[in-house]
């Protein structure tokens, strides 16, 4: 942030923080209620923004707020403990309803939560508009009668009160968005499957953060009640809760403070200009449109994105020139990799098998067969502990599948595999991952909407202990994510990814991806890390830069298993290597050994070798 | 002429209108994944325009072929927008696209045709004169018959006929089928274009029955998606699953209580997402 960004944010907090100076009575219960939209957004925007699930019937937990508060003042008692109460209770019911909806929703694909939500809004308004104890049509009134406080301060306590929850809120989201939870929420919208191998409970933490959206909406419903001193059975429709979306969407979904650009012209603009009340429903459409197709940021992510390019620029032209590549201190390989740092260091790393004598990973006559091809036939290699261990062979050799049964997302037809002296066979790709496996895909794997760090840091998620509301209020402040934060950068430094950290996947060359997916795995401290083909699409100082650093990893007692075609990188790195031909293993070895072997040769080295 | 009947009729009505709005969901859900919420703004529309075009005193023919031809321009309008312009979001940013096409049409409403709710001169005049169909109203009975018309016609259209298999095979599996030579593209656009187009005749045989306002088309398109969806997202499945509903509604409102018609269609549609969860389940715990 520069100086002026700061001055100018600081200017506006005053302006608005001292509006009861300026504003009519009016135009400040008017801004109170802005206020309170956009807090209820914000649950929109953790539900849709972060954790990628459209609801169209967020007015719900909405509407059940007012009523809530409503009822308790009306039917119970007055005064400021029942009003505080109401709050509570607002939060705690919409939050309830919140997880009967997402709990049915979220049993199928993205499209059903959508449709559950929206017949949420058909039950609950229909409820609240038929029965007799809600008032019906014509809603609840006088839910601020018999307080005995002057109206005018009761505005004025309202006003502070929302102002300070939109701030807090949006703070503590953005916090929430970019800490291990919300990246992983991030990710599952698009790679759900990614999401479950790092050990995220993709279902589990969605309910959370659709729950933890009602409450909040619930809370502002509480406030509009009270501010409102009026509830009405359009509170929980379904056109407030196009409403809420609109505002989410053209303001930026993700962004979360985009809210307040969205409530500004979603209610303040018919507000202010009067002559565009018909044209409104046409214009706010459009405007959604417009976003969907060209702006999918919206207005908050778009002011993001060019602020960030232009600090980027400038910083670019104040730097002195540079060459592009590989980081020029990585690749003299200055600091050799600390891998496990020890001491204060709050990331957990997995425990480590103390036996050393036992080999890390047994695979004991592996077959699998996919319908009638025998992929593999009856395999049986040992990997070391803190080997780099090679797999070679032609193309349809049987290594990817090999691979796939060893991290468990293949089972294999016969045979056992045995992990830390464990028969793992049996096991989920998850539970193997949890006890120490971690690997690439040989077809990319990154999330397009986070950032290399972002998608790097992942890997980690498996040893970070935030709980999901620890990381709501500590976020990307906790401590792991402080270190998390160090450790990456020196990772990607090591890899020679600096100079692209910041960036999203989709701009970044082919070669440079995979090796960020390397650089995940060694962030996720696993015991056996299996990477399926990281060099192709390096260039020969990449490959370099990439080989050094696998064997800095073997030297931290890290075990790699490598498939690789580029036979110079396997020659000179590897400590054994194994052959696959026709889904058998023909022969492990030392590298001099496997390059002399005749049938070998005869079978796949011969040509390349020659090069 | 018995109570029951008169509701069942009347019910039968309202799931008309259900089952063509599921039909043209059914049409573009199959064709590209899409949930297309923007359907009741269609039949709207098609319901605004035969309103405007009765009162300009325009022969009843030349309001079916104009209707028909705006909502075939208004389905390709609606495939460009979700099929081109946004052609490589995620199907919930679709979804969500098919949202701001909801509120753009009734935008559209509202500006063109009023906040008032309104409704059309019957076209059909003539009751039938003898037996227990006497009381029975043709211009819901015209609207009846148009659903199951459609909808039969639409079922032998897709099973019987080359095109129609063509457009099957689009649907289920685009690479394949345009491998084997079918235009792809031309049967989504088609999907869309007749999905419009049934929307719009619906709007036209409703229109004298209801009162429309622009603020209905949501709920009118989640009245025909829970159809579709009850109805497997099958042609003849929806028409029966449109029509029943109509007719459970119509129980709900008379026998039960008016308010709580939409609460139990929508508990309906959540029972039987729970259900059809619970078979998915049990079939994938059996394997």
């Amino acid at each position: 942030m520069t100086r002026s960004t700061i001055l100018l944010s600081c200017g506006a907090l005053l302006l608005i923080g001292a509006s009861p100076l300026w504003m009519s009575d009016d135009l400040l219960r008017f801004t109170t209620t802005l206020l309170i939209y956009a807090l209820a957004a914000i649950g929109l925007d953790l539900m849709y923004g972060i954790a990628g699930l459209l609801s169209l019937g967020h007015a719900v937990f909405f509407g059940i707020g007012t009523y809530v508060t409503g009822l308790l003042l009306v039917k119970g008692d007055s005064g400021i403990l029942f009003a505080v109460l109401g709050g509570v209770l607002s939060a705690t019911i919409g939050g309830i309803a919140a997880f009967t909806i997402g709990a049915i929703g979220l049993l199928r694909r993205a499209q059903y939560f959508t449709i559950v939500t929206l017949a949420a809004v058909g039950i609950v308004f229909s409820v609240i508009n038929g029965s007799a104890w809600t008032g019906g049509p014509s809603g609840l009134t006088g839910i601020r009668k018999g307080f005995g406080v002057n109206p005018a301060i009761m505005d004025l306590w309202l006003f502070y009160l929302s102002l300070i929850l939109v701030f807090l809120f949006i703070l503590l989201i953005r916090n929430f968005k970019n800490a291990s939870h919300g990246r992983a929420l991030r990710l599952a919208k698009t790679l759900e499957a990614a999401a479950h191998s790092y050990g995220f409970s993709v279902y589990g933490n969605r309910l959370r953060a659709v729950v933890l959206g009602g409450a909040i909406a619930g809370l502002a419903g509480s406030l509009f009640a009270l501010s409102l001193g009026a509830a009405s059975p359009e509170f929980a429709g379904l056109t407030q809760s196009i409403d809420l979306l609109l505002m989410v969407i053209i303001g930026g979904a993700g962004s979360i403070w985009g809210v307040i650009p969205g409530v500004l012209i979603v209610r303040g603009l018919p507000e202010f200009v009067q002559a565009v009340r018909d044209w409104q429903v046409l214009i706010l459409g459009l405007l959604m449109l417009l976003v969907l197709i060209r702006f999918p940021l919206g207005i908050a992510g778009t002011l993001e994105l060019y602020w960030k390019q232009r600090a980027r620029l400038k910083a670019e032209a104040t730097k002195p020139g540079r060459h592009g590549g590989a980081d020029p201190d990585a690749m003299q390989g200055a600091p050799t990799i600390d891998h496990h740092p020890s001491g204060s260091a709050p990331l957990a790393a997995t425990p480590r098998i103390q036996d050393e004598n036992s080999p890390l990973l047994a695979l004991e006559h592996i077959g699998k067969k996919f319908g009638g091809i025998q992929a593999l036939h009856d395999v049986s290699i040992t990997v070391q502990k803190g080997s780099l261990h090679a797999l070679i062979g032609p193309n349809g050799a049987g290594k990817s599948t090999l691979l796939n049964c060893i991290t468990g997302l293949f089972r294999p037809t016969t045979g056992t595999i045995m992990f830390n002296g464990v028969d793992v066979s049996a096991l989920s790709a998850e539970a193997r991952a949890e006890m120490g496996m971690s690997r690439t895909f040989q077809l990319l794997e990154l999330a397009p909407e986070l950032t290399i760090t972002e998608n790097v840091k992942l890997g980690a998620y498996r040893r970070q202990r935030n709980r999901f509301l620890s990381s709501l209020v500590l976020g990307v402040h906790s401590r792991e994510e402080v270190e998390l934060e160090r450790e990456t950068a020196r990772v990607l430094a090591q890899y020679g990814l600096s100079e692209i950290a910041r960036d999203l996947p989709k701009t970044v060359a082919v070669g440079l991806q995979r090796l960020s997916g390397v650089a995940r795995c060694v962030l996720s401290g696993a015991d056996l890390i299996l990477l399926d083909e990281p060099a192709a699409g390096l260039n020969p100082v990449e490959t370099a830069v990439l080989g050094k650093r696998l064997r800095e990893l073997v030297g931290t007692d890290t075990t790699i298993i490598l498939i690789e075609h580029d036979m110079k990188l396997i020659m000179d790195i590897a400590d054994v290597i194994s052959v696959l031909v026709n889904g058998s293993h023909l022969r492990t070895g030392g590298p001099t050994a496997i390059r002399e072997d005749k049938e070998v040769i005869a079978a796949y080295l011969g040509s390349e070798l020659e090069d | 002429m018995s109570l029951f009947t008169l509701i069942l009729f009347s019910g039968l009505t309202m799931g008309a209108i259900y089952a063509l709005l599921g039909v043209g969901i059914v049409l573009i859900r199959n064709a590209t994944g899409i949930l297309n919420l923007a359907a009741g703004d269609c039949f709207l529309i098609g319901a605004f325009l035969s309103i405007t075009l009765s009162r300009l005193h325009v022969p009843l023919a030349v309001i079916i072929i104009t209707v028909l031809a705006v909502q075939a321009i208004l389905g390709y309008g609606i495939d460009f927008i979700l099929e081109r312009w946004m052609a490589r979001a995620t199907l919930v940013i679709k979804l969500l696209g098919t949202v701001a096409i909801a509120v753009v049409l009734s935008g559209l409403e509202l500006l063109l045709w009023g906040r008032n709710p309104t409704t059309m001169e019957r076209y059909i005049p003539t009751n039938f004169d003898s037996g227990w169909l006497q009381s029975l109203d043709p211009q819901s009975a015209a609207l009846i018959a148009g659903a199951v018309l459609v909808g039969i016609a639409l079922f032998l259209f897709l099973d019987r006929t080359s095109a129609g298999r063509a457009m099957r095979a689009a649907a289920t599996d685009s690479t394949g089928a345009a491998a084997s030579g079918v235009n792809v593209t031309f049967y989504r656009i088609s999907a869309f274009v007749l999905a419009g187009m049934i929307a719009g005749l619906g709007g036209l045989l409703a229109a004298p029955i209801i009162l429309v306002d622009f603020t209905m088309g949501l709920g009118f398109a989640l009245l025909g998606l829970i159809a579709a969806l009850i109805g497997g997202m099958t042609i003849l499945g929806t028409l029966a699953a449109g029509l029943t509903l109509g007719t459970i509604e119509a129980l709900v409102t008379v026998y039960g209580s008016d308010v709580f018609r939409d609460a139990v269609v929508f508990a309906l549609l959540i029972a039987y997402l729970l259900a059809a969860q619970g078979i998915t389940f049990l079939r994938e715990a059996r394997k």
